[in-house]
């Protein structure tokens, strides 16, 4: 009885209960489909916050019914509304509209990591200073904040969400490959365009790497540049050993 | 088990106590102006739990110059196969850090296994849900180590399988589980009219002793039925059963609750204001109100 209720409210899944009185002037029927449009515009409304970039390119109709389309295949599994849902940009890359507008699902992976700095607890990070006395020393392990992130586009990614922002004319060609980092300063987050090279120093550094090894490949003008942003953003901490990973966890 | 009873502090016991809830859309107004005459703020727990950006510094702001409530939606008190302990576990650690005055949550269920309808759905009023639900509340309880405050929900369909009425229900849970009631006048009024009962039976059956705290809200006439949209006004009718139990209430915290189409901060204060006005007006003729009471 409890799923066939729950279902009915959120999907009109199943047979309607037969056993239920509806509010007012309502069928059976109506009054369930008051439950199941309030899920539907929950979820829609917490995918177009998140996703706010996607819903710009859609536009309201387009992007309503995409929202539809994927709530009905994923329903949501967190009690948190805004943790729903990461399984969208996947949705997309499968989705008939990315071949229209193929940079659909990295701009939607840009809006969850927007997402995800902006709750981000902010850490201790290492002041510039320290940066450069660190280098001195042996251990040149370091971490990034969990108020940090990068990411990787086939396409002119950053112009595509500047455009969107400042609703200006956006890029004609897509095919530009572009890298972009978030970070977050005095509880703002700033999306940065970063070289591909600067991409993979952060890659490198998140596989383990020492920052002069991560830096390997770096020219010492790019070095100059990728120090002026690691100071800037302030997305460097010491090298901690994850919990799951220290020593005597055997048991 | 030691459980903390929530403490109101007022001068007087008929002293109008007087929240609005925190929404991001007034963070600049709160954050230039000031909260005018509003006492307190009731937070949504799950919009700072998992949050430890922007949204929690603020509230801990707040919290630095104002008492806080914690208004759950995601507990699921009905959930016949008990609480979720990592949801448990966060909202503790967000309840010691901004130690609200009050923590509430719903009487209702949203979840079914692994599945979040984010709505809050009605239980039947049976035996069987009671005793679930008061185990569920007693958990929780026992988990944060203090009391909660359950609120009544507004639904649009009700099982046909009840035992009890919903007051009947909502004060046999509260009793057995040791726990206060968050008395929304506004979702009272709603099944009321959606379900053809008098709220004023209601209200009777509700003890004082009881109520931890009352919202006050706005809905939307449908037409066919009546739509708890938090997006109104307190309606005129509301207003009245509000006077009318206010009498009898002591210390009582009062909220005004608007959740959609959330107005300038102003609105909320007049909102607030009306309250005040018929709180002192029920209690200046508390005298008379308490002799006909006896007759």
């Amino acid at each position: 009885m409890k799923n066939q209720l729950f279902y009915n409210c959120v999907a009109a899944k199943g047979q309607v209960p037969d056993n239920y009185q509806a509010a007012g002037g309502l069928s059976t029927q109506e009054a369930f489909a008051v439950y199941q449009r309030g899920y539907v515009a929950r979820l829609t409304e917490t995918l177009g916050d998140t996703y706010e970039s996607v819903w710009s390119v859609l536009g309201d109709d387009l992007f309503f019914e995409v929202c539809r389309e994927f709530i009905f295949l994923h329903s949501s599994l967190s009690y948190n509304l805004s943790d729903y849902s990461v399984k969208f940009i996947d949705f997309l890359i499968s989705h008939p509209i990315s071949q229209e507008f193929p940079f659909l699902a990295d701009l939607a992976h840009l809006g969850w990591l927007h997402k995800k700095v902006f709750h981000a607890a902010t850490e201790q990070a290492l002041a510039g200073e320290e940066l450069i006395t660190l280098l001195g020393n042996d251990d040149k392990k370091l971490m990034l904040v969990s108020d940090f992130d990068v990411l990787k586009s086939d396409f002119c990614l950053f112009d595509i969400w500047k455009s969107l922002k400042n609703e200006s004319v956006p890029p004609e060609k897509w095919q530009n490959p572009q890298c972009l980092a978030f970070y977050k300063l005095d509880q703002q987050v700033y999306v940065q365009q970063i070289s591909i090279k600067e991409f993979e120093f952060f890659e490198h550094l998140r596989s383990g790497l020492d920052i002069i090894d991560a830096c390997e490949c770096l020219t010492s003008t790019e070095i100059t540049s990728l120090f002026h942003f690691l100071k800037t953003s302030r997305c460097l901490k010491r090298y901690a050993v994850p919990f799951s990973d220290a020593p005597g966890r055997g048991y | 088990m030691e459980i903390r009873n929530f403490n109101v502090k007022s001068n007087s016991k008929s002293d109008f106590y007087g929240g609005v809830g925190l929404r991001a859309t007034h963070y600049p107004h709160l954050l230039e102006h000031g909260a005018g005459s509003v006492k307190w703020f009731e937070a949504i727990s799950e919009n700072y739990m998992d949050s430890f950006g922007r949204p929690r510094k603020i509230l801990q702001m707040i919290r630095q110059d104002f008492p806080l409530a914690l208004h759950g939606v995601s507990m699921s008190l009905g959930s016949p196969e008990g609480l979720s302990e990592t949801y448990l576990a966060r909202l503790k650690k967000l309840v010691d850090e901004v130690d609200p005055f009050i923590v509430s949550d719903h009487i209702c269920w949203t979840k079914l296994g692994t599945h979040y309808s984010h709505d809050l759905l009605p239980i039947e009023y049976t035996r069987a849900s009671m005793e679930g639900l008061v185990r569920n509340i007693q958990q929780a309880q026992e988990f944060l180590g203090r009391q909660i405050l359950i609120e009544n929900i507004s639904a649009y369909v009700q099982s046909r399988a009840a035992e009890f009425t919903e007051w009947d229900f909502v004060v046999q849970v509260a009793r057995s589980a040791g726990c206060k009631i968050l008395l929304d006048i506004n979702n009272l009024y709603v099944n009321a009219v959606n379900f053809n009962f008098d709220p004023k039976i209601y209200l009777q059956a509700i003890p004082k002793e009881l109520i931890g705290q009352i919202h006050l809200g706005g809905f939307t006439d449908m037409g066919t039925y009546l739509f708890d949209t938090h997006s109104k006004s307190v309606h005129e009718n509301v207003w009245k059963l509000f006077e009318y139990k206010a009498k009898e209430l002591e210390s009582v915290p009062v909220l005004i609750e608007w959740d959609d189409d959330v107005p300038a901060f102003d609105v909320l204060e007049n909102e607030l204001l009306m309250a005040q006005t018929l709180w002192v007006k029920a209690h200046s003729s508390k005298g008379a109100y308490e002799k006909s009471a006896l007759l």
